[in-house]
């Protein structure tokens, strides 16, 4: 068998050895079959059948979302509800039966046609077809096509392989029983990803075809931190796996003897590790894993695969309870990061690489100033900051500054209170903020440097495609350089750098990172541990002449040799 | 048979959501119930929320609304204040 790599967004972390188990959405036809003139009868009893049965399935996970998370979230299935009773559907597949072919066959082909009928275009569209693709596989199912999976059907722990995982299987996915999840779509901010990391499975996204190159039963290794996939894995990729599953055994080691002590240099250098979140839940960790704060919360989970918009009540509650729990430990809540490929349904915008973040909201002043307003209003005992996404010039601070300035005026007259002195920051992720940073520097309170976008913009980088993710390079001279100009620029006008990107989470970059200044890391809660062993092993002397020395150096994988010869976290 | 122009205002538009809102409720009546874009021809019926998808209303956009039979004037009456009340959206 060929070994086959690939190279996906990594979703949720951890390292997964386990078998292929292939999760269709009902896009394969089932076969056809004439039928009889007697047998049409039949045929259609059993179309309704399996009509009946569809909607006792759907009502009962309604219910039970409706139970766990509210009648909110449970309200996209009278989507399914709906068009399972649609005069376009069944009726057509009762049709198609008159015309002489089988039941599962007849409802395919009027699935088809309504498909067709939509304009494929229209965001609208996109997720009705979704939605229909995931009742014709329950239609399936039902109507004896058994070839269509099931997740309620799975027997062993395996490593799911779909398109794409819906709502409804979000709802019934076997925990115990999915050892990792593979998807051809999706993003970090997906409901796959957000639901994988919730239930703390291993995930990668976003390979185009997967569902398609992986057999049945292949084996797979999955690392879901970097995105990486191993098909039919050789004798080396089997050892490289265990060395990973041995480091992570480490990664406990080091958490468990870690984490009462502070992230302080051997020479009293103290910087703050705080962590990325962005499920509400997450943050009871913080005491757990004894954080400094929280460095970056998402939103995107609040109005991501929804089709309204989270209004200004529900927003507060959110923030708020997350700032309560986290107090006195600080929160830095960054406004919605969404765009590309992850138009919010409630917008009509075709999908623009460059409408995004930022400049969708200034776009949609309304719903950013709702977002302020609830985070303002959430901000009772002054331990939140606010921070913004994918800035590239002053003016879009400049603006999005003068909105919450708005807000904070409107909340006074309504007699809101809350502490008006909220911390302001920018996310520096653009190769434009990291060269020009001296033009923001005095807007904000801090920077937090965020190495994905970076990475990607600078080295013109797609990371989910395999040509050219290769070239996907932390070490890169341009980002070390990008990087210390933000820091530098940062402290003379004493400003707080911080980076919250993958690459704060690597511990390989930590005494580079040091060297160069940063005040805080804001890290995955997995590798919590490692970041502070390598940072408890570091002496500021040192690190500053390693940030020199790899500065100096002109090889990205000269650099890193040099950095992994100096890694002092690796021993023991 | 009644007809009535509604301006859709909820910013998300007609999409899943609100279709199959309206499909609930001209579902329960026995009167035809048709919808149509104001300035383009083509009428969908409004129980089907394929059909009424298939018209792409956003904000902004008015839409005719048609109620055909004995208890037309409920159905509309009921489907109306739908859209006044953005569907429950915003």
């Amino acid at each position: 068998m060929k070994i086959k790599r690939f190279c996906g967004i990594g979703a949720s972390s951890g390292i997964v050895k386990g078998k292929a188990y292939l999760f269709s959405l009902g896009r394969q036809m089932p076969i056809k079959r004439e039928l009889q003139e007697k047998e049409r009868k039949e045929e259609k009893a059993m179309l309704r059948y399996a009509l009946e049965k569809t909607k006792e399935e759907i009502a009962t996970v309604m219910e039970k979302i409706k139970n766990d998370f509210g009648a909110k979230f449970s309200e996209i299935f009278n989507v399914h509800l709906a068009l399972l009773d649609d005069p376009m559907l069944i009726p057509i597949a009762e049709r198609n039966i008159n015309k002489g072919v089988n039941a599962s066959y007849a409802f395919s082909e009027a699935v088809r046609m309504v498909i067709d009928n939509l304009s494929l275009h229209s965001a609208q569209a996109g997720r009705t077809i979704e939605i229909l693709h995931d009742i014709s596989a329950k239609m399936f199912y039902h109507l004896g096509e058994r070839d269509y999976k099931r997740l309620e059907d799975i027997a062993e722990k395996v490593i799911l392989v779909a398109r794409n995982i819906s709502p409804y299987d979000t709802a019934s996915i076997p925990k115990e029983k999915i050892a990792g999840i593979l998807c051809s779509m999706g993003t970090q901010t997906s409901h796959a990803a957000i639901l994988a990391r919730a239930l703390r499975i291993p995930a990668v996204l976003g390979i185009p075809d997967i569902e398609n190159i992986v057999l049945q039963d292949d084996i797979i290794i999955l690392d879901g931190r970097k995105g990486l996939v191993i098909v039919n894995p050789g004798k080396r990729e089997d050892e490289l796996y265990q060395r990973r599953k041995k480091e992570e055994e480490l990664e406990v080691y080091f958490k468990e003897g870690l984490v009462h002590l502070p992230p302080k240099t051997k020479d009293g250098h103290r910087i703050n590790l705080s962590a990325n979140i962005e499920l509400a839940d997450e943050v009871h960790l913080i005491r757990k894993e004894n954080a400094d704060g929280i460095g970056l919360f998402r939103t995107e989970f609040l109005f991501v695969e929804r089709l309204d918009i989270p209004d200004e009540d529900e927003q507060t509650r959110v923030y708020s309870e997350i700032g309560e729990i986290a107090y006195p430990h600080y929160v830095t809540i960054r406004t919605l990061d969404i765009g590309e490929d992850k138009i919010p349904l409630f917008l009509k915008e075709k999908g623009s690489s460059s409408l995004r973040a930022i400049r969708l909201l200034l776009k949609y002043k309304e719903i950013f100033k709702t977002q302020l307003r609830a985070i303002l209003k959430a901000n009772k005992k002054g331990n939140i900051k606010v921070m913004f996404p994918m800035v590239t010039c002053a003016d879009e601070l400049i603006k999005a500054i003068a909105l919450l300035k708005e807000a904070k005026c409107e909340l006074k007259k309504e007699g809101v209170l809350f502490e008006e002195d909220i911390e302001i920051g920018t996310m520096i992720e653009t190769p434009s903020s990291a060269v020009a940073c001296d033009t923001l520097v005095d807007l904000v309170d801090f920077f937090s440097i965020g190495t994905n976008d970076l990475i990607q913009y600078t080295l013109v980088v797609d990371r989910t495609n395999p040509d050219t993710a290769y070239l996907y390079e932390p070490l890169h001279p341009s980002i070390l350089r990008l990087i210390k100009n933000v820091i530098d620029v940062g402290h003379k006008a004493g400003v707080w750098v911080a980076m919250c990107g993958e690459m704060a989470s690597d511990p390989l970059y930590t005494p580079l990172l040091l060297g160069l200044g940063i005040d805080e890391l804001s890290v995955n809660w997995d590798v919590m541990g490692r970041i502070k062993k390598a940072i408890r092993d570091a002496t500021m002397d040192e690190v500053k002449q390693i940030a020199e020395k790899a500065l100096s150096l002109t090889k990205p994988e000269d650099i890193r040799k040099f950095l992994n010869k100096e890694a002092k976290w690796k021993e023991k | 048979m009644i007809e009535r122009v509604l301006l859709v205002k909820n910013k998300a538009g007609i999409h899943a959501r609100p279709a199959a809102l309206i499909t609930q409720v001209a579902t329960k009546f026995k009167c035809e119930v048709y919808i149509k874009k104001e300035e383009i021809a083509g009428w969908m019926n409004g129980k089907s929320l394929l059909g009424i998808l298939s018209l792409e209303v956003f904000q902004g956009d008015r839409v005719i609304l048609r109620c055909e039979g004995e208890d037309e004037r409920e159905a509309m009456k009921s489907i109306a204040r739908l859209f006044g009340k953005r569907f429950n959206e915003d």
